[in-house]
C-alpha cells in the first residue's frame, strides 16, 4: 500500500474515531506511549513552576491537548429572524421605540425601533465547541494517569469571520500525585504552576476551568442614531445598555458554571471585549471570560503569615 | 518509589475526590484576582465576592477653542469625568448587589471606538470584597492591587474610595511670524510649558478636593495619565487619580520588612509610574 493510500486511511479512522466520541489516532498513540512511560515526558513548564510543582507533591506527565472546529449556527437581526412581532424566545431583548413617536420598521427609513438582543444559539454554539475541546483535553489527562492539568493555554478563533466556524483548543502540563486517589475528573486550572502551588499553600484546590460568555446585537434605532451625529457630548443608552449587559451575561454565565462544578469561586478571570461589524450600522458585541474555578479544602489559609520583604536590587 | 507525605496535596486531591473539605458559604464568586492577591486578601480577612462592572459609552462632540489660545475645554471636562462617574456608580451598585464592602484592582479604561463616530466607551471593572460578619455602610473602591492593599491594612490604613480629577485643554498654536522667528534657535515654547502646568494642576487640584470631600487624610498610588485621545496633539486630557485613604489604627503600624537579594536573574521592571502615552506631546 503507498503511503498516501495509507495517510488516507489514517485520517478516515481518525475522522470516525471523532463521531466515536473518541480521540484522533495521532492523539490516542501519543497518550498510550506516555503512559506505558516509553518516552520522556514533555512540558512547557518553566523552571520555577517544575519546582513549585514538586514543592507541591506534584510530578508532571505530559502537554496534553484539546481540540474543535464547529460550525456557529448565527441569523443576524432582530427583524428579519423574528419578523416584526419580535417573538425572541428566550433570550434578553430590550426596545428603543422611536423617540418621534413613528413606527416604521423598514431598512432605508428614517424612523425606526433598535434593538439590543441576545444571541442564544450564537453562545450556546460557542460552549458546544469548548465543551468539545475541554472533553478532549480531559480524555488525555485522564488517559496519562493524570490528577490534573495546569497552564491551560486557550486559543479561541473565529474562522472566516463571526458567525461560520470556530476554532477552540486548549493546551497545557498533565500533573499528578503518585499514589493520589483516582478522580472522576482531572482539574485543570489556566493559572501556571508557580500559581498552582500557592493555591494549593492558600488553602484551596481547582477544580475545572470555567468560561462565561455574552453575545449582544446592538442594532440602533432612529434615536441612537441621531444621538450619533449630534454634536454635543452625551451618554448613548443603547449601546451603553448592550455592552453592560453582554458584560452581565458573561458574568452570569460564569458564575453558574461555577456552581455547576460545585466549586466556592473563580479566580483569575481574564475578560476580552470583541466588537463585530454585522453589516449596516448593527453590530455584536461578544464578551468572552475565562478564569479556574476553586474549592476551597482548608480554612486555616497559610501555616504562616506572609513576610514582608523589601529586595535588594 | 516511594513518596514522601504530603498533608496539603493528599487534602487537596481528597476534596477533590469528594469527602471533606471546609467549604464557603453562600453563592459561587468570580474574581480577575491573582492567586496571590487571593491569598493576602483572605489573610486580612476579606473574601472575594464577585467580579463587578459598569460601563457608559458617550458620544464625545466637538468644542471649538479659539486656535491661539491656551484654554480649558469645559465641556469636554465635564463630559470626561461625568462619564467616568457615570460607569463608577453603575459598578458600586452591581457591587452592592453581590454584598460586597469594597472594590478592589479596579481598572477605569476608556476605550475609544474607530468608525464613522466618535464613541468612547468607559469601563469600571474589579472585584467586590466584603468581611464576613462586618456591617458597613457604602462600598469604597480602590485601584490598588490585593498586595498593596495587604500592606496598606496590615499599616494601619483603610481605604476610603477612588479620587480623580480631570482636565481637557487646549494648548495654543503659534502664530507664523513667532514660529519663523524660532526656527533657528533652541528656545522653551512657553505656552506649551504653561498650558501643561495649568491642566495638570486643575487636575491634580480637583482630585485632591474629592479627597478632602471624604475627609481622608490622604492620597497613595495616585498617577497622572496624560492622553490626546482623538483630538490631536493640541487636545489633552490630563488624568488624576489615586485611592485615598484614612488611618483606621490609632498610629502608623511598622512592618519592618525582612531585606532579601533576589537569586532570580529576570530584570524586574523599575516600580516607577507609569509612562505618560507618546501621543501627547509634539507641536
Amino acid at each position: 500500500m503507498s503511503d498516501q493510500a495509507d495517510a488516507q486511511q489514517r485520517q478516515q479512522a481518525s475522522i470516525a474515531a471523532l463521531e466515536r466520541g473518541q480521540l484522533p489516532i495521532a492523539a490516542q498513540e501519543r497518550i498510550e506511549e506516555l503512559r506505558e512511560g516509553r518516552s520522556a515526558w514533555t512540558s512547557d513548564l518553566s523552571v520555577s513552576e517544575m519546582a513549585a510543582i514538586a514543592h507541591a507533591g506534584f510530578e508532571p506527565v505530559g502537554m496534553v491537548m484539546g481540540s474543535s472546529v464547529c460550525r456557529i449556527a448565527a441569523q443576524w437581526g432582530y427583524t428579519t429572524v423574528y419578523g416584526m412581532s419580535g417573538t425572541a424566545g428566550s433570550g434578553r431583548v430590550r426596545t428603543y421605540p422611536c423617540p418621534h413617536g413613528f413606527y416604521g420598521y423598514g431598512v432605508g427609513s428614517e424612523h425606526r425601533t433598535g434593538f439590543n438582543w441576545e444571541h442564544r444559539y450564537y453562545e450556546a454554539g460557542i460552549t458546544e465547541t469548548r465543551n468539545l475541546a475541554l472533553r478532549r483535553i480531559l480524555e488525555e489527562a485522564q488517559g496519562v494517569g493524570a490528577h490534573g492539568v495546569v497552564g491551560v493555554r486557550i486559543m479561541k478563533r473565529h474562522l472566516e469571520g463571526v458567525g461560520n466556524s470556530l476554532e477552540f483548543t486548549c493546551i497545557g502540563t498533565a500533573i499528578r500525585r503518585r499514589g493520589g486517589p483516582q478522580l472522576r475528573t482531572p482539574f485543570m486550572s489556566h493559572l501556571d504552576g508557580v500559581a498552582f502551588s500557592k493555591l494549593l499553600h492558600g488553602g484551596y484546590v481547582p477544580v475545572a476551568l470555567v468560561m462565561g460568555i455574552g453575545a449582544m446585537e446592538i442594532d440602533p434605532g432612529c434615536g441612537t442614531e441621531w444621538q450619533l451625529r449630534s454634536w454635543s457630548n452625551s451618554r448613548i443608552q443603547q449601546i451603553s445598555d448592550g455592552i453592560e449587559e453582554a458584560r452581565m451575561l458573561g458574568i452570569n454565565h460564569l458564575e453558574s458554571e461555577v456552581a455547576t462544578v460545585d466549586a466556592d469561586g473563580a479566580v483569575g478571570v481574564e475578560t476580552d471585549l470583541a466588537a463585530y461589524e454585522l453589516g449596516g450600522e448593527s453590530q455584536l458585541i461578544e464578551l468572552f471570560l475565562l478564569g479556574t474555578a476553586v474549592r476551597r479544602y482548608a480554612k486555616e489559609p497559610l501555616d504562616e503569615p506572609p513576610l514582608p520583604i523589601m529586595r535588594l536590587r | 518509589m516511594t513518596v514522601a507525605p504530603h498533608p496539603r496535596a493528599d487534602a487537596a486531591l481528597a476534596c477533590l475526590a469528594g469527602h471533606g473539605g471546609d467549604r464557603h458559604q453562600g453563592r459561587g464568586f468570580s474574581s480577575d484576582l491573582s492567586v496571590d492577591e487571593a491569598v493576602l486578601l483572605k489573610e486580612i480577612g476579606y473574601e472575594p465576592r464577585g467580579l463587578v462592572v459598569g460601563s457608559a459609552v458617550y458620544h464625545l462632540g466637538i468644542q471649538y477653542s479659539n486656535w491661539n489660545t491656551n484654554q480649558e475645554m469645559t465641556d469636554l471636562t465635564r463630559a470626561m469625568y461625568q462619564a467616568r462617574q457615570e460607569a463608577l456608580t453603575a459598578m458600586e451598585r452591581h457591587a452592592e448587589q453581590v454584598g460586597g464592602q469594597g472594590v478592589v484592582g479596579l481598572k477605569l479604561e476608556v476605550q475609544m471606538h474607530s468608525g464613522g463616530h466618535p464613541l468612547a466607551e468607559f469601563v469600571a471593572m474589579g472585584t467586590a470584597v466584603a468581611q464576613p460578619g462586618v456591617r458597613s455602610s457604602g462600598v469604597w473602591v480602590s485601584d490598588l492591587s490585593g498586595q498593596d492593599l495587604y500592606l496598606l491594612i496590615r499599616a494601619g490604613y483603610q481605604p476610603v474610595g477612588l479620587a480623580f480629577g480631570a482636565c481637557v485643554y487646549h494648548v495654543a498654536h503659534q502664530g507664523i511670524s513667532q514660529w519663523m522667528g524660532q526656527q533657528t534657535q533652541n528656545i522653551e515654547l512657553g505656552n506649551y510649558t504653561s498650558a501643561l502646568y495649568e491642566a495638570r494642576e486643575l487636575a491634580m487640584t480637583r482630585m485632591q478636593e474629592e479627597a478632602e470631600r471624604v475627609r481622608a487624610h490622604g492620597i497613595v498610588a495616585m498617577r497622572i495619565e496624560q492622553k490626546s485621545h482623538m483630538w490631536g496633539s493640541h487636545v489633552i486630557e490630563f488624568l488624576a487619580i489615586g485611592t485615598s485613604v484614612r488611618l483606621a489604627a490609632a498610629e502608623h503600624q511598622r512592618l519592618d520588612p525582612e531585606m532579601v537579594v533576589s537569586l532570580d536573574d529576570e530584570q524586574e521592571p523599575a516600580a516607577a509610574p507609569a509612562p505618560a502615552s507618546g501621543d501627547a506631546a509634539e507641536g
